[in-house]
């Protein structure tokens, strides 16, 4: 039986009828038509569905979506409003952390819980913050690369 | 319109955009989420199917009941075998799947038998359950060796001389006299017999590897539908939409005109998106219920149909003399290929010694691949289509070699590598190759020879590897090129953007030729309506030949525009040339004139638009199936060599990779940090595959069908990033597009061997077997212990 559900994402309220075992990934996917998180292992493995609750990292297939019910869920269209890129998104782009691109939503959201905690990060705290989110493409070089990048150009920034 | 193909022979001085780091042309879509993957279209009112698979390795169906499955709420329909055509489908090698199982006969566990087609995807898969299938068990064989043994009591396809080849399955051979043999693969160059005989030294052992999955992010996802007029146009997370085109027209009887395929961007394919059973199941569906059907893998789902690399039992046996030279070597390689060789690992026969068969100079060989029948689940091509495995074998075999020399690995590999004008394995005279140069730089990188201190029960080792690769000519590439009044620059291809960066690649081709920017290119793909015929993004062939096919649209189209301005300005063609959107004389560049001018003029006298055509094509050479010889079997030779550095803890067995370095043959790179990133992506899917990953089976069911099972490599097992080095060492070929050379299926080859062989640096220990897992480390150290 399909239920009413308020949901903020991306700082819009939304009002959605899904079943209440429907999860967080896949209320936004199906019933929101937002898609950067994307649907891979469904067992909290590979991170490609990573969002952010209240600018933590969860994996959106074991969050039901009314567990989300009161809190703020970003994704990745909510990350750069307006015309600029956010500094990972900009270095993701710069250093080539992108090939595939289906695990690129959930690495930028890992980096940016990181990095809006840690302004400071060394290899191994960017290792840790990732080491959720499966990579098939890059063998992640370019993504810790990237990371790093963009810590020093919030630091710059700030 | 004219139609032209070029090998470029001259390598332009003055390259601007290609050779360069250009950013991917896709990035931007990908970092804001704007980038689309077939999963994220949703179409309100669609269908979802869901399969009824069967739980035997082998049986023959009796009967199927779908009444009750039939009454369920929400059910709009079930496809059955009967509702199928009879046509086996295979590319390369052997066409030996039917798309539902009209035959009467399972062959692994998992297979499709039915599709079950709801309002949701639940109500779908709860009415699977209500599907009665009535089964006669049937005898099954897991093993590949067992099933070609000649006492085999089974035969998996008892029809199989009856099964027709792929298009592109000129190279393997059937083999009637073996009744669970798929296919067959000779190579005989020079009197292997004599070359035994000269030896010194005999070295022979016996290698194998495990069955491995793709592992790329993204299911399987198809739509299909059917339009007003009767077309079938399939959407889906697959590659190849011309090839797929062919095959559903193929498979349904329809005229080419009635079929349409889609694609978006591609979410990881690394080989397993090519096969189109799944596509075949789809539109099956919406054809019988003329409706708008989703396909959907579970992530279980997709290591049933997901066409994995197959296991593998090697052979190998070399004649070596006194002084360091290889004379002669035999190798037997027997691949696990399960109920269904259709889906591209009929071809691994051939393909397991591709990685191996124009490393070194080697006057004698003899060599036999087969792929085996099974009931285990079908297999497939998987990035470098099984060369990892003969890879594995050999490069392992050329440490062992070595070491009963008494030689260094390194100085025994660099007696006998491949030189300027060697033949390789299939008698192909190798040029401007440089496999010496790839095997010194990783060496250096490595810092070989600078032995490593260990600490504890950790010890530390350096191992090596090399592998060449061929890029399979398969089929030719067109392209369209299409002149924008703004000065933009439109190329469309009818191949796939997997995440190779296909399309940033002809964007700097086009670029080039046009003097612009990489951003003033846009490029359109993925849907037969609109992009110009492809083969598929296979074989490492899309820079060499898509590419190629860029270039030449490009100047088809330059031609054209240059013969517009030439009359506005009153200029010979040939006198012009461009940069930034506008066509200037070449003598005097004051003279210009911008494109958007040439459109003006032109359009009150009806030329509306430029369109340039290019194609390329590659001429094989007769090739004789009894020993493998052609003169130009592949078009280039790229090589990649590895060295790696690793920490073996010889209390538990774990191996840790440290450090890799990669010195790689591309000749002239296009991209460069595009290179470096499918190479530092190849090392550590290649860490997964040789330390982690197996696809576990037990009597032909999956064990660990799940990323929590089936563990690849996270970051915390992959090096440092200063740790992984790659460098380019190739000289230009000359015969190659703007003297590049092919890369991505090579990724992986001779990692395996470099990793075993630093094992065996670390603690004297030879793996055989690979995955070298913890436990089988652990135990091979255990042996060592007792026989020293």
């Amino acid at each position: 039986m399909k239920q009413l559900l308020q949901l903020k994402v991306n700082g819009e309220e939304y009002e959605v009828f899904a079943e209440p075992w429907k999860t967080l990934v896949e209320v936004l996917r199906e019933e929101l038509g937002i898609t950067a998180a994307k649907e891979s292992c469904n067992t909290g493995n590979c991170g490609a569905c990573t969002v952010l609750l209240d600018g933590k990292a969860v994996k959106g297939c074991l969050v039901l979506a009314s567990q989300a019910r009161g809190h703020d869920v970003m994704t990745l269209e909510g990350l750069s409003n307006g015309d600029g890129l956010h500094p990972i998104q900009q270095a993701f782009i710069d250093h080539f952390a992108v090939q595939c691109g289906f695990c690129t939503s959930g690495m930028i959201l890992s980096a940016k819980a990181l990095l809006d905690e840690n302004k400071d990060p060394t290899e191994d705290d960017v290792r840790k913050a990732i080491a959720g989110n499966l990579c098939r493409c890059t063998g992640y070089k370019k993504i810790v690369e990237a990371i790093l990048v963009a810590a020093e150009a919030m630091k710059q920034e700030a | 319109m004219t139609q032209t193909s070029v090998v470029l022979t001259e390598l332009p001085a003055q390259l601007e955009v290609v050779g360069k780091g250009v950013p991917r042309v896709d990035a931007l879509d990908k970092v804001t989420g704007k980038a689309k993957y077939t999963g994220d279209f949703r179409e309100q009112g669609m269908l979802f199917a869901k399969l009824v698979r069967s739980p035997h390795p082998h049986a023959n169906i009796k009967n199927i009941d779908v009444s009750a499955a039939l009454a369920y709420p929400g059910v709009k329909g079930i496809v059955l075998p009967e509702d199928a055509p009879d046509r086996r489908m295979g590319y390369f090698a052997t066409c030996d799947r039917q798309v539902l199982p009209k035959d009467g006969r399972v062959r692994y566990v998992g297979e499709p038998i039915a599709v079950v087609v709801a309002t949701t995807s639940e109500i779908a898969e709860e009415a699977v359950a209500l599907v009665r299938v009535d089964y006669e068990a049937l005898p099954a064989i897991f093993d590949a060796e067992e099933a070609m043994s000649p006492d085999c009591p089974v035969a998996i396809h008892p029809m199989k001389h009856t099964y027709s080849k792929g298009s592109a399955g000129g190279a393997v051979q059937a083999v009637p006299e073996i009744p669970n043999a798929a296919s067959r693969f000779k190579i005989r160059k020079g009197d292997v017999e004599k070359g035994f005989k000269e030896a010194d030294v005999i070295v022979e052992n016996r290698f194998t590897v495990a069955r491995v999955g793709h592992g790329r992010m993204e299911k399987y996802i198809a739509d299909a539908w059917m339009e007003a007029d009767g077309t079938l146009v399939v959407r889906r997370a697959k590659k190849g939409i011309w090839r797929d085109k062919d095959w559903l027209c193929q498979l349904f009887g329809l005229p080419a005109s009635k079929v349409r395929v889609m694609e978006s961007y591609i979410g990881g394919d690394f080989g397993g998106k090519g096969w189109v059973a799944f596509e075949g199941l789809v539109a099956l569906a919406a054809m019988k219920l003329k409706r708008l059907v989703r396909l959907e893998s579970t992530r279980e789902e997709d290591f049933h149909d997901g066409t994995m690399a197959p296991g593998a039992v090697m052979y190998i046996k070399d004649g070596l003399k006194k002084d360091g030279t290889i004379v002669a070597r035999e190798t037997t390689m027997i691949l696990e290929g399960g109920g269904y060789t259709g889906g591209g690992s009929g071809q691994s026969a051939l393909c397991i010694h591709n990685g191996i068969l124009a490393c070194y100079n080697i006057p004698n060989w003899k060599s036999d691949g087969y792929v085996a029948y099974t009931n285990n689940p079908p297999t497939g091509t998987l990035r470098g289509v099984d060369a990892p495995r003969g890879s594995w074998a050999a490069e392992s075999q050329m440490d062992c070699d070595a070491h009963a020399l008494g030689m260094d690995p390194l100085e025994f590999r660099l007696k006998n590598v491949a030189r300027e004008g060697d033949t390789c394995a299939l008698g192909q005279v190798l040029q401007h190759i440089s496999p010496r140069e790839a095997i010194e730089k990783a060496a250096e990188l490595i810092q070989w020879g600078a032995k490593s201190e260990g600490d504890g029960d950790w010890k530390r080792g350096k191992g090596l590897g090399l592998a060449n690769y061929g890029v399979a000519p398969m089929a030719p590439s067109d392209v369209l090129v299409k002149v924008i009044r703004d000065g933009t620059i439109e190329v469309r291809h009818g191949t796939d953007e997997v995440g190779q960066g296909l399309n940033t690649v002809v964007a700097q081709l086009a670029a080039e030729e046009f003097k612009i920017k990489t951003d003033r290119v846009k490029v359109i793909f993925g849907d037969t309506l609109t992009a110009p015929w492809d083969y598929s993004s296979s074989a490492s062939r899309c820079t060499w030949f898509t590419g190629n096919a860029t270039v030449a649209a490009a100047r088809d189209a330059k031609q054209q525009l240059f013969m517009l301005a030439g009359k506005r300005m009153g200029v010979a063609a040939e006198e012009l040339d461009t940069r930034d959107g506008r066509v200037f004389c070449k003598t005097a560049p004051e003279k210009s004139i911008p494109f958007s001018d040439l459109f003006q003029y032109e359009s009150a006298i009806g030329h509306g638009e430029i369109l340039g055509k290019g194609y390329y094509r590659y001429q094989r050479q007769p090739f004789d199936p009894e020993t493998g010889q052609c003169a130009n079997y592949y078009p280039t030779y790229p090589y990649l060599a590895y060295g790696v550095e690793a920490a073996v803890n010889t209390r538990t067995g774990e191996v840790r990779v440290l450090k890799v370095s990669a010195g790689v043959d591309v000749g002239q790179p296009i991209n460069i940090k595009m290179i470096e990133g499918q190479i530092e992506g190849g090392i550590v899917m290649a860490i997964g595959q040789s330390l982690l990953e197996e696809v576990m089976l037990k009597n032909g069911v999956h064990v660990n069908a799940n990323f929590g099972t089936y563990r690849m490599p996270t970051v915390m097992e992959s090096p440092y990033a200063a740790n992984i080095k790659v460098e380019s060492v190739g000289k230009p070929d000359p015969t190659g597009l703007h003297g590049g050379k092919p890369l991505g299926e090579m990724v992986l080859i001779p990692f395996f061997a470099a990793l075993g062989n630093a094992i065996y640096d670390a603690t004297g220990v030879r793996m055989t077997h690979s995955p070298m897992t913890r436990e089988s480390v652990f135990w091979g150290l255990r042996q060592h212990a007792n026989a020293h």
